[in-house]
């Protein structure tokens, strides 16, 4: 066995565990982080079992043994939590009497553990021990008669546990992984589940649709798992005709696999597709083939996100797939788009909640091609279909969010006011600008005199919760919610508000009578 | 960056095994391996407590049903069994079982006494 039970990490039965960053088990491919999660609990279980003795000697005392089982057991009294660990192993070694048995009839041979009449048989020669030599009945009952136990009292059926050939084998051919109750109907139903991660990434398992994060839970108990095994109401529930079922252990463990919910980390995902920005088909890039292009397939293996939360983002990023590839259109490409759309529909006279598809299509072929067209639309519309005809209802808050980007992009500060003025006009007739429009777009400072407004733009800040606020309370020492909000939102885990984000990562004051946040520590 | 995948056998081709759980650890004689050995007998009482016989010890548990089950994974690599799937993705885990219940034995193991000598 390897190293002494409990030595310094947590006893999952008390419900503390220890982390190891990395699954050992994967750690071929996914080297171990270098980050301890949550401290080791100091100390170990109390009674702790350590059993020997599981084989048998036959020699002169074999007769008058139980099988000379030598228990290495912990005192009652473990130490302190924090005491050192490194006594333990002095402590297990407290060995105890041996028992002694009667010498009555077919002892020798019935004696609890004398299912093995000789040492076990060297490796590799007449198969594994165990199997050749089956416990019968007999030594069953009279191993309970001599444990005190009125057999009257318990169910007919026994298991015999054998460890099989394969047990104590290499750690890292077998592990147990925890599972959400989804996870395993997904699993049940016949879905498979993905590790993904890169050298210098956390590995992470996805689903279909969820991202988890992978870490190993060490426990100091044994893990044994075992097939064929049945509880007692499958027991009661199936009448079994033979009373013995004898079962191998499959193996057994010190850790599982645990798995914790989080948030996809998709900022890669831009990263990637900004490599190579669509600027139309007549464009040069086009023309070499040399730059990268990423297919859903590529993107799978570059991301570590589930399929759908990665198709989501995509539509989030305005995302194209062009011949295959996804590709993001360049800012300029995708306005001249829109351009076209916009022009078109003042042109037309017609109304923003109602761009018909086919006469778009024919209209504004001829300039750019129709897919581009059509994903424009998809964009910054809603697609539905009246009298079997498609139409798209342009949404106003998405075209003047875009329109003050691009007014924005220009800049590095603005005049909150100029700004103003000069994006109304720019939108289409109709349409009415707000600052809420901008929300995670942009960012307005009051305090300076004049008023100005400069772009922030959240997906280009740190994935990363604390890296996240401390970009953020580089950029400004105190924020009121109201302002901040935007750029934590997506921050939030299942069940998270923004309240308890800024509770962990600021602290906060009364400025003026207005409650603001600012950083838990300085900021370099 | 690497991608490994677990697949699970197919729609409900997974056998259901049970989780023992002991404080401590299991060791065997003369460390020689625990592969092969006998562990002991698992009975269980009328009122469906498990009883568990190791050597000269005696352990009473409780089964548990568990909320989040587990699942046995078992790593295949390719050039050990190259099927057509697994030459291509590289290693593998394939989900052989699921865990929904275990077998606790927390306490204390007690020891049997037989036979008590009554020499002085």
């Amino acid at each position: 066995m390897g190293a002494p039970a409990g030595n310094g990490r947590w006893g999952s039965g008390r419900g503390g565990r220890g982390f190891r960053v990395a699954p050992g088990g994967v750690a071929a491919h996914l080297p171990r982080g270098s980050v301890e999660v949550a401290p080791r609990q100091r100390g170990f279980p109390l009674a702790a079992l350590a059993v020997r003795g599981v084989t048998c000697r036959r020699g002169a005392h074999a007769a008058r043994t139980l099988g000379t089982p030598l228990h290495r057991t912990l005192p009652r009294h473990a130490p302190p939590r924090k005491h050192a660990p490194s006594r333990l192993d002095a402590l297990l070694k407290v060995s105890s009497p041996v028992l002694s048995s009667s010498q009555g009839p077919g002892c020798s041979r019935s004696s609890v553990l004398s299912h093995q009449p000789c040492a076990p048989s060297p490796p590799g020669r007449g198969g594994p021990p165990g199997a050749a030599m089956k416990r019968t009945r007999e030594e069953v009952d009279a191993t309970l008669q001599i444990a005190k136990l009125n057999a009257a009292e318990l169910l007919p059926v026994v298991h015999c546990l054998g460890f099989g050939p394969g047990a104590g084998a290499a750690a890292g051919d077998f592990c147990l992984l925890e599972l959400e109750p989804a996870l395993c109907q997904q699993l049940e139903a016949g879905h498979s589940l993905v590790i993904r991660g890169d050298k210098h990434e956390q590995a992470v398992l996805c689903s279909k649709d969820k991202t988890y994060d992978l870490k190993i839970a060490d426990t100091s108990n044994m893990l044994l798992f075992i097939p064929g095994c049945k509880t007692p109401d499958q027991l009661k529930m199936e009448e079994t005709h033979c009373n013995i079922i004898h079962t191998e252990i499959f193996g057994f463990s010190n850790n599982y696999w645990e798995l914790r919910r989080c948030r996809p980390k998709l900022k890669k995902l831009k990263k990637l597709l900004m490599e190579n920005t669509y600027e139309g088909p007549d464009s040069q890039k086009e023309k070499d083939s040399n730059h990268s292009k990423y297919t859903t397939e590529d993107l799978l293996d570059q991301i570590q996100a589930s399929e759908e939360e990665i198709m989501a983002q995509l539509q989030v990023l305005n995302a194209c797939e062009i011949e295959g590839y996804w590709r993001i259109l360049e800012f300029d490409y995708e306005m001249k788009l829109l351009n076209h759309v916009i022009q078109l529909v003042d042109s037309e006279s017609w109304s923003f909640d109602k761009v018909p598809l086919n006469t778009c299509l024919q209209e504004l072929g001829p300039l750019e091609p129709e897919e581009m067209i059509e994903h424009c639309l998809k964009c910054y519309g809603t697609k539905y279909i009246e009298e079997g005809e498609v139409y798209f209802a342009l949404s106003a808050d998405k075209i003047c969010r875009v329109t003050a980007q691009m007014l924005l992009q220009n800049a590095v500060k603005f005049n909150l006011a100029e700004f103003q003025e000069v994006w109304q006009q720019s939108v289409p007739e109709g349409m009415v600008t707000r600052l809420d429009q901008l929300k995670g777009l942009a960012l307005v400072d009051r305090h300076s005199r004049p008023e100005i407004i400069f772009l922030l733009k959240v997906d280009d800040l740190p994935e990363d919760n604390q890296e996240r606020f401390n970009s953020l309370f580089s950029l400004r020492e105190k924020w009121t919610e109201e302002d901040i909000a935007p750029y934590i939102q997506d921050l939030c885990g299942e069940k998270q508000t923004i309240g308890a984000l800024l509770t962990k990562y600021s602290r906060s004051s009364i400025q003026n009578g207005v409650k603001v946040y600012n950083s838990r520590r300085p900021i370099s | 960056m690497v991608q490994i995948v677990i697949s699970s056998a197919g729609a409900g081709g997974l056998a259901e095994w049970v989780l023992m759980e002991l404080q401590g650890e299991i060791e065997a004689r003369y460390s020689t391996g625990l592969a092969g050995n006998l562990l002991g007998d698992l009975h269980y009482t009328t009122e469906g407590i498990p009883v568990l016989i190791v050597g000269h010890h005696i352990l009473y548990g409780k089964i548990i049903h568990l909320e989040k089950p587990f699942a046995v994974l078992v790593k295949h690599t390719p050039g050990q069994d190259c099927d057509e799937l697994g030459c291509k993705t590289g290693t593998r885990y394939l989900v052989t079982a699921l865990i929904k219940n275990k077998i606790l034995f927390k306490t204390r193991p007690k020891p049997i006494i037989t036979n008590v000598p009554k020499k002085v």
